[in-house]
């Protein structure tokens, strides 16, 4: 009896509907009705699970798919001509990627996988077929695509700071804030991503992100294990957020 | 005089682009008067619920947060034909405050009423998702210039970067209009003022860009874009851009 229980349960993990993802409030299907949410998870494509590093996407392809963040986790990199990357987001299940492409149906970075991850797609001609006779959906989009521009202006403010304590700690306290989205342990951060990917991110040497990590662990505000981060002073995080110290790094990095 | 978005010369760029005239006039009817701003004035602040989306008409904005010791941050400026606000659609407040760089006006776009008008009208949907794409792409652009370490990369990137804007909107690349201050470009760049003087002196003695006040002369693409540490062959891929 119990076997066929657990049969049924491991079927219907295999193809998860909309309907039934923990995610859903996060995701497209936010207040839209059940017929409306039927028809949406009728063009969801279910994609083969990537490993780590594999590109989602790579820069230049063509736009035809968003995708959301199912497990696991990504970084997106804009690259330039001459090959300099700049990590410009890591994205957690629930969060969209691929949107900034409909400005031009082409995409304007690559998407990788952090580690093994899985993304729903989400072809836009279907998805915008829908919107335009589901307003419900359409207004979610547009929620979500404001929390888009909301993260990179974060970003923006962040890569603005000149204090590179200040630069990590709002980084690892929205990280926090986003494991409370997702209803998990806001006190334990794992971070999927290198040191390298993470400077890249905070627009740092790695040496100093190192040397930043050393400095919290030592203060009592994290422990640090490899990729695991447990805050362990959250009131000293917020702090460092907003404290000026001294690690400059205006003038520093900026002369030529 | 109102002036309609059938004969408002932005078209191609702002929300009117791509819709027959039966939808223009749709359009037309929600969207409000122009409001004119002068120099300084706040379009948006901080803290301001969010009713309207507002399209950038004529002159620029910049918008700026509060950095924890208390100085104004720049992370954004906006050109006739950017909307302003679409940060604010989740959270229902705006979370930046929005100033004009001079003299400048916008159309308001009441929120409840383009909903109202979108869901009958799935082609300006789409547009309204062109637009917003297109600020995202704009952050990233700027978050890839910030991750630049040399001053003179930052600096070449913004240039060739406004120049893209400037072709968008005027057809003309060559002869920049810098309406901001060298603080609030300094800022934006996330470097010191006198650094930002000092490399603009410096490309202008070069013969890279001449200088003038608020004007910049663009002489010599290839050479802004070897400083910006890009090749030019992506200058000839950019040009199909925007």
């Amino acid at each position: 009896m119990s076997a066929v229980t657990d049969n049924v349960i491991d079927l219907g993990r295999l193809r998860r509907t909309c309907a039934a993802c923990g995610l859903q409030q996060l995701c497209l299907p936010a207040g839209i009705d059940p017929d409306a949410l039927n028809r949406l998870d009728s063009v969801v494509q279910n994609r083969r699970p990537l490993e780590k590093n594999q590109a989602l996407f790579e820069n230049g392809a063509p736009f035809l798919s968003l995708f959301v963040v199912r497990s696991g986790s990504f970084k997106t990199v804009v690259e330039d001509a001459a090959g300099e990357s700049q990590v410009v987001g890591f994205h957690l299940p629930g969060e969209i990627l691929g949107f900034d492409a409909v400005s031009n149906d082409t995409h304007r970075c690559a998407a990788i996988a952090l580690e093994p991850s899985t993304v729903c797609e989400v072809p836009y001609a279907h998805l915008n077929r829908i919107a335009g006779q589901v307003p419900e959906l359409q207004r979610q989009l547009h929620r979500v695509i404001s929390r888009e521009v909301v993260r990179d202006h974060e970003h923006l403010v962040m890569m603005g700071r000149r204090q590179a304590m200040q630069r990590l700690a709002s980084f690892i306290k929205s990280l926090s804030d986003r494991c409370a989205r997702l209803r998990r342990d806001p006190m334990q951060v794992n971070l999927s991503m290198s040191r390298y990917e993470l400077a890249s991110y905070l627009g740092l040497v790695v040496e100093t992100v190192s040397r930043l990590f050393t400095r919290l662990q030592n203060d009592g505000v994290l422990d640090v294990q490899r990729k695991t981060l447990r805050i362990l002073d959250m009131a000293a995080l917020s702090a460092a957020c907003d404290e000026a110290p001294d690690d400059r790094v205006g003038d520093k990095r900026s002369r030529a | 005089m109102p002036r309609t978005c059938a004969v408002c010369g932005l078209g191609r760029l702002c929300l009117a682009s791509g819709i027959d005239p039966r939808q223009i006039a749709q359009l037309e009817r929600v969207v409000q008067m122009r409001r004119s701003l002068k120099r300084g004035q706040f379009l948006v602040r901080s803290g301001d619920p969010f009713r309207t989306l507002y399209a950038v008409r004529s002159g620029s904005f910049k918008t700026c947060a509060e950095t924890p010791e208390g100085e104004e941050q720049v992370i954004d400026f906006h050109l006739p034909g950017d909307l302003i606000g679409l940060d604010a659609y989740d959270s229902g407040v705006h979370a930046r405050s929005t100033q004009a760089l001079e003299g400048a006006s916008v159309c308001e776009v009441p929120v409840e009423q383009l909903q109202d008008l979108l869901a009958q009208n799935p082609r300006l949907q789409r547009h309204l998702f062109r637009l917003s794409a297109r600020a995202l792409d704009r952050d990233r652009k700027h978050l890839f210039t910030l991750g630049r370490r040399q001053a003179q990369e930052r600096i070449a990137l913004f240039l060739l970067n406004w120049s893209e804007r400037q072709r968008a909107l005027l057809n003309q690349s060559d002869k920049l209009t810098l309406p901001m201050s060298r603080y609030e470009l300094a800022s934006y760049l996330g470097m010191a003022f006198e650094t930002v003087s000092r490399v603009l002196s410096r490309f202008d003695e070069q013969g890279v860009i001449a200088v003038n006040r608020g004007r910049v002369q663009v002489r010599d693409f290839a050479r802004l874009h070897a400083l910006a540490g890009r090749a030019v062959a992506e200058h000839q891929n950019d040009c199909a851009y925007g």
